[in-house]
């Protein structure tokens, strides 16, 4: 029995494939099994020999062990441990149990039995350099990684989520993900998505939600979620991560406004290379052209256009092409259906870093009937003064020649009908003239040929045209004329700013009232002041008294005939002439029109001193 | 003192010739453009009235003939107009009228009184 014991004893010593060696209490080697020969030997050992001490027969223990094996003859209780030892350059980990042998209560040797652990730890210690990783990378990146329950309930957020959503992780978890804390804008929708999107059970990527951070900001998240499996492989939730794609989106969304807005835009758009080949063309171009802009693009602009010259296209490529300006002007163009139309054409070209052109942009717009409009409007100016001046001269100098008795005396009642038919027949003489200006002005075509005038003669002359009325009124005419140089203006417009300035002072300046007229130098300027003791402008209505056909409140009541054209002509006049006009007013108590001049600089050749 | 006056407007010209002939002065009404120039050499006027819009021959064109031929070329034209615009004034100084009147602008005492004037200098 207690042979066969040992017999047992000896068959397991030899087979096992780990070092067991037994020492005595001097921790000199006493046997060790074939297996632990071999391995030792591996290990760097040339010769295992028996009765050799601990260190010398095991040196790849640390030194520290043997103090271990020491406690261990003392005490008698067994120990065990992990032993980090070194081979060369390699580190191994081995499992050290250390076992007395004990006879009659004593410690007389050590069995000592090393397990070779080293694959095992390394493959513990991938999965703990894994698990560091991952949770550096869950730190570090600009992305949220969160992990929820199939029921949308967060179960782990990264700490980006304080950047991106101002929250704090615990202030995440636990929370749902389409919280109202989050969506308060669209809590309902987006619950809908989540719940909709979870009942599936399917990885989803690039989902856009518009949150907001915890202070009440704007964010766009991108979310990416992925199913999260338990170990024995059933998914229980979810991971994945949110990505801040609020500046993307909005720079997304701003691109798009952009190209909705030139592809409906209502002029025509197209952008060409620099050989001018079409890239791009707009849905206007449909309009403009006739052709579709898929019919456009790969083509050229010629396709429409070659109506005008060919030295016409040569200057307009000298100048977009050579000079890299912007080129503006009025072009006949061909429709698709043979039509010719008048284009207001500007083509700009666009350059890079270098100044080299990448692109040009050309934009048209159809002025084909705005021109006709144009047209009849000058055809409109063309027939009032010279149709409606024909019958009212007529109705004038008939009128005229009756009142002056040229068929014979009239009695007193039928000289009062004639004098009315006269005054209704001037008025009307009047309020052409006057809209034929405004029309003028409107157009642009109002002429304006300066020359040296003097002011204070215009203004007597102004004032004599008005005589008539100022005596009627019995009001009293003050005029303060300072020297002044003669400037350069045209004359006929000049006439006009004095004479609505100053029949306007007559008009609204009751019985017995003042008006005064200054022309004086200040500086650089002429300024020319008419001022009245009349019914003034209401405050509310001073910011409109230059609008065209407009006419204040009080002003209506006491000349019910004005036109509503004088102050807006007389504006236009003065700033076509490069002056000002302002005024002052109080209802009630009179107006005081300002207008300035600039004093053109003098031509005057100085004298030259000689030392 | 002759005055021819060309106008084409009947009613206007006819309230001038009334005038005139109050005033004791001979006048002549001629309506066509084409008719201007052989009127004007046989009337031998004093003072010529001229319209600007007239059928046939503009008053341009008549003013240029006026101011070429050798005998009429001393009688003041007072151009009687209405056009209105500067460039038409200009244009019709520059071919030698002596006046311009837009025609609405002035009553027409003031036409005859300049007429009066003009043929004074004139003599």
């Amino acid at each position: 029995m207690e042979s066969g014991l040992d017999d047992v004893c000896r068959q397991v010593f030899s087979s096992v494939s780990d070092i067991v060696a037994v020492f005595d209490t001097d921790l000199k080697l006493v046997m060790m099994n074939p297996a632990g020969v071999k391995i030792v030997r591996l290990l760097g050992v040339k010769r295992v020999l028996m009765g050799k001490r601990l260190s010398e027969a095991l040196p790849f223990i640390p030194k520290a062990t043997e103090t271990e094996y020491r406690k261990l003859i003392k005490t008698g209780k067994s120990s065990a441990g992990e032993v980090i030892y070194r081979v060369g350059d390699i580190a191994r980990t081995g499992y050290t149990k250390r076992i007395p042998v004990k006879n009659k209560g004593r410690v007389v040797g050590i069995i000592t039995v090393i397990q070779n652990m080293t694959e095992l730890k390394k493959k513990e210690s991938a999965l703990q350099k894994n698990v560091r990783r991952l949770k550096t990378i869950t730190f570090f990146v600009r992305e949220m990684v969160w992990e929820s329950d199939f029921n949308g309930t967060i179960t782990y957020v990264s700490p980006a989520s304080k950047k991106i959503m101002g929250y704090a992780p615990k202030e995440i978890v636990g929370e749902k993900i389409y919280s109202e804390k989050f969506f308060p804008d669209n809590h309902k929708e987006t619950k809908k998505i989540i719940e909709d999107l979870f009942s599936k059970r399917k990885e989803f990527h690039l989902l856009r939600l518009a949150a907001r951070n915890k202070a009440g900001g704007r964010v766009i998240l991108e979310v990416n979620g992925a199913l999260f499996f338990d170990e024995e492989g059933k998914a229980f939730g979810y991971i994945g991560t949110a990505t801040n794609v609020t500046e993307r989106q909005t720079y997304e969304e701003n691109l798009k406004k952009f190209e909705l807005a030139v592809e409906s835009a209502s002029d025509h758009i197209i952008i060409t290379d620099p050989n001018g080949v079409i890239l791009f063309a707009n849905k206007a171009v449909s309009s403009t052209t006739g052709y579709s802009p898929k019919e456009i693009i790969g083509q050229r602009p010629s396709l429409w256009g070659k109506q005008m010259s060919p030295e016409f296209y040569k200057d307009m490529w000298r100048k977009i092409r050579d000079k890299k300006e912007v080129y503006v002007g009025e072009l006949t163009n061909k429709r698709k259906n043979g039509e010719l139309y008048i284009a207001e054409t500007r083509i700009s070209p666009v350059l890079d870093e270098k100044g080299e052109i990448r692109f040009y942009v050309g934009i048209e717009r159809d002025i084909t009937e705005a021109k006709a409009i144009d047209r009849a409007k000058t055809e409109f100016v063309s027939l009032a003064s010279h149709q409606l001046r024909t019958p009212l001269s007529i109705i004038d100098w008939y009128t005229e020649s009756l009142l002056a008795g040229d068929k014979g005396p009239l009695t007193e009642a039928q000289k009062g009908y004639v004098d009315e038919i006269h005054k209704s027949n001037r008025r009307m003489v009047d309020l052409v003239e006057s809209l034929l200006n405004a029309t003028r002005i409107d157009m642009g075509t109002l002429v304006v040929s300066p020359k040296p005038v003097s002011l204070p003669k215009i203004a007597d002359i102004a004032l004599s045209d008005l005589a008539p009325q100022i005596k009627e009124k019995e009001i009293f005419v003050s005029k303060v004329y300072d020297e002044i140089p003669n400037i350069k203006l045209d004359p006929d417009l000049t006439e006009i700013i004095f004479q609505n300035l100053l029949s306007n002072a007559v008009k609204y300046t009751p019985k017995n009232g003042k008006i005064s007229i200054k022309i004086r130098q200040e500086g650089k300027n002429i300024v020319i002041s008419v001022s009245d003791s009349g019914i003034g402008i209401p405050e509310k209505q001073q910011s409109k008294i230059f609008s065209k056909l407009f006419r204040a409140d009080n002003a209506r009541i006491v000349n019910p005939e004005g036109n509503g054209l004088g102050l807006y002509i007389t504006k236009a006049v003065i700033e076509a002439a490069k002056g000002t006009i302002g005024f002052e007013s109080k209802e009630g108590k009179g107006t005081t029109f300002t207008v300035t001049f600039p004093v053109a600089r003098s031509r005057k050749p100085q004298a030259k001193k000689i030392a | 003192m002759k005055i021819l006056i060309i106008e084409d407007e009947e009613a206007l010209a006819r309230v001038i010739k009334e005038k005139f002939d109050k005033e004791g002065y001979e006048s002549v009404i001629v309506e066509e453009g084409e008719e201007a120039l052989p009127k004007a050499k046989q009337f031998k006027p004093d003072v010529i009235l001229l319209d600007l819009l007239l059928p046939k021959r503009n008053g341009f064109e008549i003013l240029q003939d006026l101011k070429l031929d050798a005998e009429l070329k001393t009688a003041p034209v007072i151009v009687l107009s209405n056009l209105g615009e500067d460039e038409n004034i200009k244009r019709a100084i520059l071919l030698g009228a002596a006046d311009y009147f837009v025609k609405t602008q002035h009553p027409i005492s003031e036409v005859v009184e300049k007429v009066r004037l003009v043929a004074e200098r004139g003599r």
